[in-house]
């Protein structure tokens, strides 16, 4: 399987720390804490920035009216910059597959609504995993028959945590979370430049939600993935990637955890490479749950050169983990 | 080839009759309802009360008077399968979920019932509302059979009477909550072997049929209604064709939308009503669940030899088809 074009798109507004610190008390030192170790330092949200110190999660049609982006005008806007960077038309698409953590409508499903959008009639539907979205497309899309794909398909996660944000200035979730969309176009019968060499999912022996979205964004620290048992999972992972396919640390772009850029060179050190082959795009866009790892493989990709190669490493969310290794021919 | 070893569902137990809702003075009446819908009875997981005194005004307070959760019947139903399949939650390699009114939209509402049945397997949602019978049955046959594990759980729950706007005159006589529930695998043959399967949409009709995160059901009654008689006949008319279909001994099984919209696809195909198999009459329209429920309530009545066809339609605009040889 191929990745032929790829497609980010982020809201316009872009918050500072500096602007949610001005809304209220500042995070306690737990936080503080915390959010050092993530690294984020601002975000895209979907509302204007002068409005967001006044969005009540009590009344969500008053906040949909001052809404700039949704989950469906991000993932309609990266599924167009996949395709154009995969160089085909829109109506040569076959197949849209969808994840969405924060959907504005229960029914229809997300994806019915982006490929609508589109304004495309081709089998659509969500396959939600959360943070994991990516990695788990990849291996269940590399596990269907090649006769039932069709020559291009698609698969988009996109996320509004700014709508079940509580933007006081001193909540966390406000801190981490941004909105964003990415989209990838893949072939199975068109070769492209990045071809995915291995891909894996599967669920973590001791399961444990560490997100959940329902109202509003709960952020269950006390459930995070130790910082030690993260890294060593990601330094095996690595690991076994070079051994099996022959990589050279140097050549390797690392597409890991996207809430741990805090410290990424100790991170970088530990798991024997360097800053600069870390991708954590999180640290500048916010979280955006499933299609935060989207974005960091999408930037990886784009730097690649002939023999190199981007490790997606997926596991921070408590649920399941997940790799995918794409190589540049 | 894909074989569906048990199934099993989950309804709750108050029903809403027509009187009720002609009581609810909204402009509707017992007869207005039973002819143009066909529907007696609904279940719901609201308490009557609830529904009389509030109307469902504001939709976020439905959960708290519910009953009984979309995830909770769920498991239910997911119990009911695995018991009939012979297995046990642990048996299970795959669980994947349909939910069009889930508790929360992270995690999955299939981590939810995963974690109800006790079971440790990868777990996500295959999402698309009403034809999710079809969507499931489709998705897994998309699979390489040495991909996918032993047993697949699959579930399609609605708790869609929480999204319902008691002061409609025509929502409130539809809608019902229910879940249902199938064990399938590609290694151990089981009662239903899957022949054919078809899923598709055309999405650029997606705002005909809406449930909003935090608001009410909408849809454009007259666009559906049309829309799925004619996509349902079709779905049929082509399993027919390729299957030498024989309606005296075949069965029948569609989407639980309404009595009557039923009754015209059935009277087009020429399907006697022995042979048509629904449980909307008396349970209402249960989204996703209506279908699979329906083939669940009528598993003993399952005959060797006899085709089983069914054509779901729905939101998105989606629809697909199966085809059950019974073993």
């Amino acid at each position: 399987m191929y990745i032929l074009g790829a497609g980010v798109a982020t809201p316009d507004v872009e918050v500072s720390d500096e602007v949610l610190v001005s809304l209220g008390e500042e995070l306690d030192a737990h936080d503080r804490h915390l959010l050092n170790r993530f690294g984020v330092s601002s975000r895209r949200v979907s509302f204007p920035r002068e409005y967001i110190n006044k969005i009540s999660l009590d009344d969500p049609r008053a906040l949909r009216a001052e809404a700039q982006a949704t989950p469906t005008s991000l993932g309609n806007a990266a599924i167009r910059r996949a395709v154009e960077a995969a160089g085909i038309s829109l109506d040569q698409v076959g197949l849209i597959v969808t994840d969405c953590g924060t959907p504005q409508q229960t029914c229809p499903s997300e994806a019915h609504r982006i490929t609508g959008s589109l304004g495309l009639k081709i089998p659509s539907f969500d396959v939600i995993a959360g943070l994991g979205a990516f990695c788990l497309h990849i291996e269940m899309l590399r596990s269907w028959r090649d006769d039932r794909l069709p020559d291009y398909f698609v698969i988009v996660s996109s996320n509004t945590p700014s709508y079940y944000l509580n933007y006081s200035g001193s909540s966390l979730p406000a801190y981490l979370f941004g909105d964003a969309s990415a989209a990838f176009v893949l072939s199975t019968r068109v070769p492209g430049k990045l071809r995915i060499r291995e891909s894996s999912i599967k669920k973590q022996a001791s399961p444990r939600s560490i997100i959940t979205v329902d109202r509003s964004i709960v952020f269950n620290t006390g459930q995070l993935t130790p910082e030690k048992e993260l890294l060593q999972m990601v330094a095996q992972t690595v690991g076994r990637a070079l051994d099996k396919h022959g990589l050279r640390m140097d050549a390797l772009r690392i597409a890991g955890p996207q809430l741990f850029g805090g410290d990424l060179q100790r991170f970088a050190r530990d798991i024997g490479t360097t800053p600069d082959k870390m991708e954590v795009p999180s640290t500048s866009l916010g979280f955006s749950l499933g299609a935060a790892m989207g974005i960091a493989v999408a930037q990886a990709s784009a730097k690649l050169s002939k023999g190199e190669a981007v490790l997606a490493v997926h596991g921070a969310d408590g649920l399941c983990s997940g790799t995918v290794l794409i190589t540049a021919e | 080839m894909l074989h569906v070893l048990g199934m099993g569902t989950c309804h709750p137990t108050v029903a809403i009759d027509n009187k009720f809702l002609e009581e609810l003075d909204v402009g509707t009446s017992s007869q207005w309802i039973e002819e143009k819908i066909g529907i007696r009875t609904r279940l719901t997981t609201l308490p009557l009360d609830y529904i009389r005194t509030t109307r469902n005004q504001d939709p976020r307070m439905a959960a708290e008077a519910a009953s009984m959760s979309p995830t909770t019947m769920g498991i239910r139903a997911a119990q009911g399968a695995i018991k009939q399949a012979g297995l046990t939650p642990s048996d299970i390699g795959m669980v994947i979920v349909n939910c069009c009114t889930p508790c929360g939209s992270l995690p999955s509402e299939a981590v939810r019932i995963a974690e109800g049945l006790g079971c440790s397997a990868l777990t996500y949602d295959v999402y698309t509302a009403c034809p999710a019978f079809a969507l499931h049955l489709d998705f897994l046959r998309n699979f390489d059979e040495s991909k996918l594990p032993k047993y697949v759980l699959c579930v399609s729950t609605a708790a869609m009477t929480h999204h319902v706007n008691y002061n409609d005159r025509t929502d409130g006589a539809i809608w019902a909550d229910g879940a249902a529930a199938w064990v399938t695998s590609t290694v151990e043959p089981g009662k239903l072997q899957v022949l054919d399967s078809t899923f598709t949409a055309d999405p650029t009709r997606c705002e005909a049929v809406i449930v909003d995160s935090f608001g009410f059901f909408k849809q454009d009654g007259r666009a559906v209604r049309d829309f799925s008689v004619r996509q349902t006949v079709r779905l049929i008319k082509v399993l027919e064709e390729r299957y030498s279909v024989d309606w005296n001994r075949d069965v029948f099984v569609g989407h639980q939308a309404n009595r009557t919209m039923l009754e015209q696809v059935t009277n087009n195909r020429g399907i006697p009503e022995t042979n048509h198999w629904h449980n909307v009459t008396y349970y209402g329209n249960q989204a996703g669940a209506g279908a699979p429920a329906t083939l669940s309530l009528h598993w003993d009545k399952l005959v060797s030899g006899q085709h089983i066809v069914v054509a779901v339609v729905g939101a998105g605009l989606s629809w697909g088809s199966t085809i059950f040889k019974v073993s």
